[in-house]
C-alpha cells in the first residue's frame, strides 16, 4: 500500500565485482515482461490515442486523418453520454453496497464468532465463479415467468417484471450480480485490512461500551484508509471494464439500458466498426479511470494515507 | 462473557445474506438436476421433481465441451505460468538490482497498471492478425504473458524480503538467479500463490479476450462456450441443461477453491496489501 | 559470466515463448488431390440457433456422406441477424485475413461484406451451373444477392415477415378473414384484446424489430434512405405513420410487445400459449411454428398489410464464397452451395423449417404441391414474393438498423414518441454516414 508514497530507488545492492551483471543483467531480467507490455499494452496504447484522431472502419486500406471530430461528435452524442451515464449508475451502485457491505461483514466477521470461517467461505464462494456462468445463473433466475425471483414475488402477489426485458430494472439486475459475484471479495480485502490493525488499538476499540464510534473514527479508521483506497481503486477498476456479464444477460440492451462505456466501445468497435470513435472513446475511458484514481490516491495521502 | 453472547445477534443478518449467496447457487444445482418441464410449470423450484443426471449428459453431447475443458485448463495454465515467470523476473530486477532508467521502468509499468484491455482491444486484435494469431493458442494466452499488475504485486511482496540476507547472499558471490530461488522465491512464496489463485480464477472466466480473438468451437474456452450454448437455444432455453453446463464449467473453480482456500485466505489477507 | 547466465538464459527463454510460439499456423496448405481419406475441408460459417441450427447440421451431415471428398465443417458462430456475433466474427475475420470458406449473410448485410471486397464474384459459376441462377430462382431472389451487376450470393435460406393468427380467437372474436390492412389490423386487434380478470389475451404482438418496421415504412409510402444513400429519410410522417399506430395500440393496452434481445423468441412462446391473437413472424419460423402450436388451436398466416401499399422487405441469409479460398477448396464450396440450393434439398430444407424453396422446379413438384395444400400457411410467403423490395443497398445499412431497432424499442416501450425516437436514430444515422 506505501506504493505511491515511496516508489522506488532504495539504491540497490553495489556488486563487489565486474560491472558486467550490473549492466546486463536486470534488462534480461526485465525483456521479456517489458516486451509484453510494450508489444500488448503500451504501443496499443499509442495506437489507440492516434487512432482515435482518424477516421477507419477497417476495411479501408488505411486511416484517414479526422482531427478532432471523433471527439467532437462523441461528446455531443447522447448515446456516449448515456453510456457513460450508465457506467456511473453502475460503479456507483455497485461500490455503494459493496465497500459498506463487504466492510461491515469483516468486522462482523472479524469477531470472535462462532461459525465464522463457514460464514467467510460461503460469502466469497461467488467469486470463483465466471462471470459469464454467474450471468446465465442470474437469467434464469430472473426470466419473467418461470423465473424463480418473479414466482416467489407471485407468492407475495407481486407480479414482477420482465427484469431483463425491462429498460428500467435491466441495470439493476446487472448490478445485482456483480454485487452478488464480488462481495466476498471485498469483505475478505477488508477482513486482510482489519487484521493488519495494530492489536491494542482495535482492542481499545472494540465495539463494546460507550464511546465506540468516536474511537472507531478516531483509531480504527485511520488505519483502514489504505485498505479503503485500495478497495475503492479495485471497484472503480472492475465496474468500469465490466463486460462479460453484461454480454451474456442484456447485450446492452433493451434499448441502451446496459450500455456502458466499455459496451459502447465494443459496440463501436466490433460491431460498427468505427475505429476512430470507439478510439476517442476509449481515450476519453482511460483518461476517465485514471483521474478517478488519482482522486483516490491523493485522497488516501491527505487523510492521513500512508501507515507505514 | 456478556461481550460474547451479543455476538449472537449477528446470526440472522448473517444467515440471510447467506441466503442471498447461495440460493442462486442452489437454484444452479437443482435446475441442473431437473426435468425441464418443472422448472417451466411456475412452481417454487427449491427441490428437483427428480434428479436427473441426463442433463448433463445431453449437454455435453450438444457442445464440444471436453474441448472447451482442454483449451480453458491449458490457457490458464499457460497465462498463469508465464505471468509469474515475467514478472518474477521484473520485480526482482526492479527491487533488487540496481540500473539506470529504473525510474522509467517503474512509471512505464504504473502507467501500464491503469491501461484496461477493454480500452484497447482493437489495436491488440490487429497486432494478433497481423501476425496471423487470431483463432489461435497464441492469442488467447501470448497477451497475458505479461502483466503490469503481476510485476506490481511481486515488487511489493520482494521489498519485504530483509534486504540484509540479500546483500549477504550476494558478497558470497551467488548469482541474481541464485538469491531469487534460494532466498526471494521461498520467502514470498503466498504472494505468488495468491496471484496465481486470482489470476487463475480471473483468466479460467474471462470471456471478453477469448470472445475476440477465436472464431472456431476448437478454439473455444468454457465460458465462451457456455454464452455460445445460450444463443444457439436461440431463446427457448432449456434451463436443465444450461445448468448442467453452468454447473459443468463452475466445478473445477470450486475443486480449486475447496484446495486452494488456505491460500487464498492467507494470502490476500496477510499478503494482499501489505505486500 | 556464468552468474548472468542463468537469469538470462530463463529470460531468453520466456522471450522466445513469447514471440515465437505460433510459427507454425500460418503454413498455408498445398493443393493436393482429395481422397476419401484427405478430403478437401470446407469451413462454413452459420448463423441459425434453435431447431434450425439442428436441421443445418442434419444437412451438412448428410451432405458429408454423400460427398467423401468434401468434407464440410459447419461452424455455428451466433446469430447472423441483428448485428449478432456470426457478423462481428465476419468482419473482424476478414480483417484479419482469416475468413471462413464459405458463410451465410444476412441479406439486408450483403452489401457491407460486398464492400469489404472479401466476397468472390459468382457471376461466372451462376451462368455456367444447371441449378443456380436468376432463371432456376423464384423471383425476387437477386434483390439482395447482386450489387452493381456482380453477384455474390446465393439464395440460401430466404424468407418474408408474414403475419400469423390465432384462427381460433378469431373466430370467437367473430371476425371472418385476417386483416389485410394496417387499419384493419389495428381495429382487429382491439375487437381481439379480452381482458379477463388478470388475464389478458392481446390482439396483436409486433415485433420491436427493424424488419418488419421495413414494411411499415414502405407500405405507407415512406423511405428509409434518400436515393444517393446518404441520408437517412424514415423520420417522415409517411414513414412514421403505420409505426406510430402499433405504438399507440401498445400503450393503449391492446397489442403487447417484448422487449429485449429475447423479445421476438418470447412473442412467439405467448402466442403458442394461446395469450395473442396475431403476430408478426418470419415465414422461416413456420415449420417451428406448427410444430409447437400442434391441435392446441387453429391457425393461418396472412400477408403482412398493406397501407395503401403492399410491399415487403426480403429476410433470411444468402451463402457466399469468399475470395480468400483456394481454387479447389472454392470449387468444393461451390458444390456445397450447389447441393443446398438444388431442388432436392431446397424443398427438404422448405418443409422442415418454412423457409422458402429457392428453385422455381419446386413449385411444380407434386409433392410440394400436397405439403402446400396440407399447410396453406406456407402458401402465403410464395404470394408476398411479388412485393419483395430492395432495401437500401447502404454499406452502413447495419448501423442504421440497429439505431432503427433501438428506437423502435424506445417507442414501445417507454414513454418516448415515435417520430422523436426515429428523429434521434435518423440523427444517428446520418452522423454515421457522414463518416463522423
Amino acid at each position: 500500500m506505501q506504493v505511491v508514497s515511496e516508489t522506488i530507488d532504495h539504491a540497490g545492492i553495489r556488486s563487489r565485482r565486474t560491472r558486467r551483471p550490473i549492466l546486463w543483467t536486470p534488462w534480461l531480467m526485465l525483456f521479456p515482461a517489458l516486451a509484453g507490455i510494450s508489444v500488448f499494452v503500451l504501443f496499443p496504447t499509442l495506437a489507440v490515442i492516434g487512432l482515435s484522431f482518424t477516421h477507419w472502419n477497417l476495411l479501408s486500406p488505411h486511416p484517414a486523418w479526422n482531427g478532432m471530430r471523433n471527439y467532437q461528435s462523441l461528446l455531443s452524442s447522447p448515446d456516449f453520454w448515456t453510456a457513460l451515464l450508465h457506467t456511473g449508475i453502475y460503479a456507483v451502485s455497485v461500490a455503494g453496497v459493496i465497500l459498506p457491505a463487504g466492510f461491515g461483514i469483516a468486522w462482523v466477521l472479524n469477531q470472535p464468532l462462532k461459525a465464522r470461517n463457514a460464514y467467510r467461505m460461503i460469502f466469497f464462494l461467488p467469486y470463483v465463479m465466471p462471470l459469464a456462468a454467474s450471468g446465465i445463473v442470474f437469467s434464469g433466475l430472473l426470466a419473467p415467468s418461470g423465473g424463480l425471483v418473479n414466482v416467489l414475488l407471485g407468492r407475495l402477489h407481486v407480479a414482477g417484471p420482465d427484469w431483463l426485458g425491462s429498460v428500467h430494472w435491466a441495470l439493476v439486475s446487472v448490478i445485482a450480480v456483480t454485487i452478488w459475484e464480488y462481495l466476498g471479495f471485498y469483505m475478505l480485502l477488508f477482513l486482510s485490512g482489519l487484521q493488519q490493525l495494530n492489536p491494542a488499538l482495535a482492542e481499545a476499540a472494540s465495539m463494546d461500551g460507550a464511546g465506540s464510534w468516536q474511537r472507531f473514527w478516531a483509531v480504527i479508521f485511520p488505519q483502514l484508509i489504505p485498505t479503503a483506497v485500495f478497495a475503492g481503486v479495485m471497484v472503480v477498476i472492475q465496474t468500469f471494464q465490466a463486460f462479460d456479464q453484461i454480454y451474456v444477460m442484456t447485450a446492452g440492451g433493451p434499448v441502451t439500458a446496459t450500455t456502458t462505456l466499455v459496451y459502447y466501445i465494443y459496440e463501436q468497435g466490433f460491431q460498427f466498426f468505427d475505429i476512430g470513435r470507439a478510439s476517442a472513446a476509449s481515450v476519453l475511458f482511460v483518461l476517465l479511470v485514471g483521474v478517478i484514481t488519482l482522486i483516490q490516491w491523493r485522497g488516501m495521502r491527505r487523510w492521513g494515507g500512508d501507515p507505514s | 462473557m456478556r461481550k460474547r453472547r451479543s455476538l449472537w445477534v449477528w446470526h440472522l443478518p448473517l444467515a440471510l445474506f447467506s441466503l442471498f449467496m447461495l440460493v442462486p447457487l442452489w437454484w444452479m444445482v437443482v435446475a441442473a438436476f431437473d426435468p425441464m418441464r418443472a422448472l417451466l410449470g411456475g412452481h417454487l423450484a427449491l427441490w428437483p421433481v427428480q434428479w436427473k443426471l441426463s442433463n448433463f449428459a445431453a449437454a455435453w453431447k450438444s457442445q464440444p465441451f471436453g474441448r472447451y475443458y482442454f483449451n480453458s485448463i491449458v490457457t490458464t495454465i499457460a497465462i498463469v505460468t508465464l505471468q509469474i515467470a515475467t514478472s518474477t523476473l521484473a520485480a526482482y530486477a526492479l527491487v533488487f538490482l540496481p540500473f539506470r532508467g529504473k525510474r522509467a521502468v517503474w512509471a512505464l509499468v504504473l502507467l501500464a497498471m491503469m491501461i484496461p484491455i477493454q480500452a484497447i482491444f482493437i489495436p491488440d486484435y490487429l497486432i494478433l492478425s497481423q501476425l496471423n494469431w487470431i483463432n489461435t493458442y497464441q492469442a488467447l494466452i501470448l497477451p497475458f504473458a505479461a502483466s503490469a499488475f503481476g510485476i506490481f504485486w511481486l515488487h511489493q511482496a520482494f521489498r519485504n524480503v530483509p534486504r540484509a540476507l540479500v546483500e549477504a547472499m550476494v558478497i558470497d558471490g551467488a548469482s541474481p538467479w541464485s538469491v531469487l530461488w534460494h532466498l526471494v522465491l521461498p520467502n514470498t512464496r503466498p504472494a505468488i500463490m495468491t496471484l496465481a489463485v486470482l489470476n487463475t480464477v480471473f483468466h479460467y472466466g474471462y470471456l471478453f479476450w477469448p470472445l475476440l480473438v477465436t472464431n472456431t468451437a476448437a478454439f473455444r474456452v468454457l465460458p465462451l462456450g457456455l454464452s455460445y450454448f445460450v444463443a444457439q437455444q436461440s431463446g427457448f432455453m432449456q434451463w436443465n441443461l444450461m445448468m448442467a453446463a453452468v454447473l459443468m464449467t463452475v466445478a473445477p473453480m470450486m475443486a480449486l477453491f475447496g484446495l486452494a482456500q488456505r491460500y487464498l485466505r492467507a494470502g490476500v489477507m496477510h499478503y494482499g496489501l501489505r505486500g | 559470466m556464468t552468474k548472468l547466465t542463468k537469469a538470462g538464459t530463463l529470460a531468453l527463454i520466456s522471450s522466445v515463448l513469447l514471440a515465437g510460439c505460433g510459427t507454425a499456423a500460418a503454413s498455408t496448405p498445398q493443393p493436393v488431390k482429395a481422397t476419401a481419406e484427405h478430403p478437401t475441408t470446407v469451413v462454413f460459417w452459420y448463423g441459425l440457433g434453435g431447431t434450425l441450427g439442428q436441421n443445418v447440421q442434419t444437412l451438412v451431415s448428410q451432405f458429408n456422406r454423400t460427398h467423401p471428398l468434401i468434407h464440410v465443417e459447419a461452424d455455428y458462430e451466433g446469430s447472423y441477424s441483428d448485428s449478432g456475433p456470426l457478423q462481428q466474427k465476419l468482419l473482424a475475420a476478414i480483417v484479419a485475413h482469416h475468413p471462413p470458406d464459405v458463410a451465410q449473410i444476412e441479406v439486408h448485410s450483403m452489401p457491407v461484406f460486398a464492400a469489404t471486397g472479401a466476397l468472390a464474384p459468382l457471376n461466372a459459376d451462376l451462368s455456367a451451373s444447371t441449378i443456380d441462377g436468376p432463371s432456376h430462382y423464384l423471383p425476387g431472389m437477386a434483390v439482395t444477392t447482386t450489387i452493381d451487376h456482380t453477384t455474390y450470393g446465393v439464395p440460401f435460406n430466404r424468407s418474408v415477415p408474414i403475419i400469423v393468427y390465432n384462427a381460433s380467437l378469431f373466430k370467437q372474436a367473430g371476425i371472418a378473414s385476417p386483416p389485410t390492412t394496417w387499419p384493419q389490423l389495428v381495429a382487429d386487434a382491439k375487437l381481439l384484446t379480452r381482458h379477463n380478470g388478470s388475464k389478458t389475451v392481446y390482439g396483436f404482438a409486433p415485433l420491436a424489430n427493424w424488419w418488419p418496421w421495413e414494411s411499415q415504412v414502405w407500405s405507407a409510402g415512406g423511405h428509409i434512405m434518400n436515393s444517393q444513400r446518404t441520408q437517412a429519410s424514415f423520420d417522415t410522417p409517411a414513414g412514421e405513420r403505420v409505426t406510430a399506430e402499433l405504438a399507440s395500440l401498445i400503450h393503449a393496452g391492446d397489442a403487447e410487445a417484448f422487449p429485449g434481445a429475447e423479445g421476438w423468441d418470447n412473442t412467439m412462446t405467448a402466442f403458442y400459449q394461446g395469450k395473442i391473437a396475431m403476430m408478426e413472424d418470419s415465414s422461416g419460423d413456420l415449420g417451428y411454428d406448427s410444430q409447437q402450436i400442434g391441435n392446441r388451436f387453429a391457425w393461418g398466416a396472412a400477408m403482412m398489410p398493406k397501407d395503401p401499399h403492399e410491399v415487403v422487405p426480403p429476410g433470411g441469409a444468402d451463402a457466399v464464397i469468399f475470395k480468400q479460398s483456394s481454387p479447389q477448396v472454392a470449387s468444393a464450396a461451390w458444390t456445397f452451395i450447389q447441393w443446398w440450393t438444388a431442388p432436392a434439398q431446397t424443398m427438404a430444407w422448405s418443409e422442415t423449417t418454412g423457409y422458402l424453396p429457392v428453385q422455381r422446379a419446386v413449385l411444380t413438384n407434386p409433392a410440394y404441391e400436397k405439403f402446400l395444400s396440407a399447410h396453406p400457411q406456407n402458401k402465403v410467403a410464395l404470394a408476398e414474393l411479388a412485393y419483395q423490395k430492395q432495401p437500401p443497398q447502404s454499406a452502413h445499412y447495419l448501423a442504421l438498423l440497429q439505431y432503427v431497432q433501438d428506437a423502435m424499442q424506445s417507442a414501445f416501450f417507454t414513454n418516448t414518441s415515435v417520430s422523436a425516437a426515429m428523429k434521434t436514430a435518423a440523427q444517428q444515422t446520418d452522423s454515421t454516414l457522414s463518416g463522423q
